[in-house]
């Protein structure tokens, strides 16, 4: 059942017709609440979202447990460095710590430095591919927005 | 899965897809499903990759293993009124019914012509006006356009699994 629910969601959100192999789970997640914490703090929001998202693909309890309070504090650059699958997944882990950074409502424009720092130590030179990652987000976020109105144009339920 | 982390990952779904809060009740579950399962069959076979999309959507969302199981034996032998009775949602759901429905039978990569015509009856059981369909069909395509962008920058070699 657990394989059901995370090749679902490797279909679904990334187009993936297998499931990878393991990767870095907690350099992903610490490269994500860092970025989150380029504004000076970790929300509550964002970080319930970073642990949502990587117990949705199945990371371990235990890499979970440590990023519950891993305070963000690394420099991104130090984190890519150490682990290789993170800056294999380049792209990818931008696009994700985007959402991160933006799960509380704002995407501060020191979150936004910090993602671009993350991408110069990830290789990726084009100085455009955190602007376009980030408006790639915001056509995904409009798009769900009218999806939700026309879905449920009395308001969403289930909001206790 | 534990029944907790499948808890907190339902949850984190149900807010990231739909807004949502706090989750459906197993009953909801069991409904939904089978009305999908319902849509998905009406052009007479349930595609494996249906039935996957199904499964694997409603166990992503945090549903209960015997709800999953119980699904992978349904044989769409009810009819929609029976399946819905028992759902508490139905009414204020009755979009995301639809909107999902039509993601179920374009999950094998076609939206057969007597697929649409069975979610369309699905919207009319369920009371909605006319043009309903078309109109969600369209939010899916502009949302599945969106994400193969999305796919096309951060893997622009090709997607690696």
């Amino acid at each position: 059942m657990k394989n059901d629910a995370q090749l679902w969601l490797f279909r679904e959100h990334c187009g993936f017709k297998s499931i990878p192999p393991p990767m870095d789970t907690l350099g992903f997640g610490k490269l994500m609440l860092s970025c989150a914490n380029g504004d000076g703090r970790i929300t509550d929001s964002e970080r319930a979202w970073v642990l949502g998202f990587l117990d949705a693909f199945g990371t371990a309890e235990s890499v979970l447990e440590t990023l519950r309070t891993y305070d963000g504090k690394e420099d991104v650059v130090a984190i890519i460095a150490a682990s290789p699958t993170v800056k294999l997944s380049a792209t990818s882990a931008l696009y994700e710590a985007v959402r991160a950074c933006s799960a509380d409502g704002e995407l501060h424009q020191d979150e936004i430095a910090t993602l671009q720092r993350a991408a110069k130590a990830m290789g990726l030179e084009s100085p455009t591919v955190v602007r376009e990652l980030i408006d790639l987000y915001h056509d995904e976020q409009h798009l769900r927005a009218k999806r939700l109105r026309h879905v449920y144009p009395d308001g969403i339920p289930f909001q206790n | 899965m534990s029944s907790q982390i499948r808890e907190m990952s339902g949850r984190w779904f149900f807010k990231q897809e739909w807004g949502f809060k706090s989750a459906p009740s197993k009953v909801d579950f069991e409904a939904f499903g089978k009305a999908l399962i319902h849509c998905a069959s009406a052009d007479g076979e349930l595609a494996p990759a249906e039935r996957d999309w199904i499964l694997g959507y409603l166990a992503s969302h945090g549903a209960e293993e015997s709800t999953i199981e119980m699904l992978s034996n349904y044989k769409a032998d009810q009819s929609l009124q029976e399946v819905l009775a028992p759902s508490t949602i139905a009414q204020g759901g009755r979009r995301a019914f639809v909107f999902d429905a039509l993601r179920a039978c374009s999950a094998d990569g076609e939206l057969h012509d007597l697929e649409r015509t069975a979610v369309t009856k699905l919207a009319a059981d369920l009371g909605l006006p006319d043009g309903t369909v078309a109109k969600l069909e369209e939010a899916y395509r502009a949302e599945n356009e969106a994400k193969a962008r999305r796919i096309e920058l951060i893997f622009p070699s090709g997607v690696p699994f």
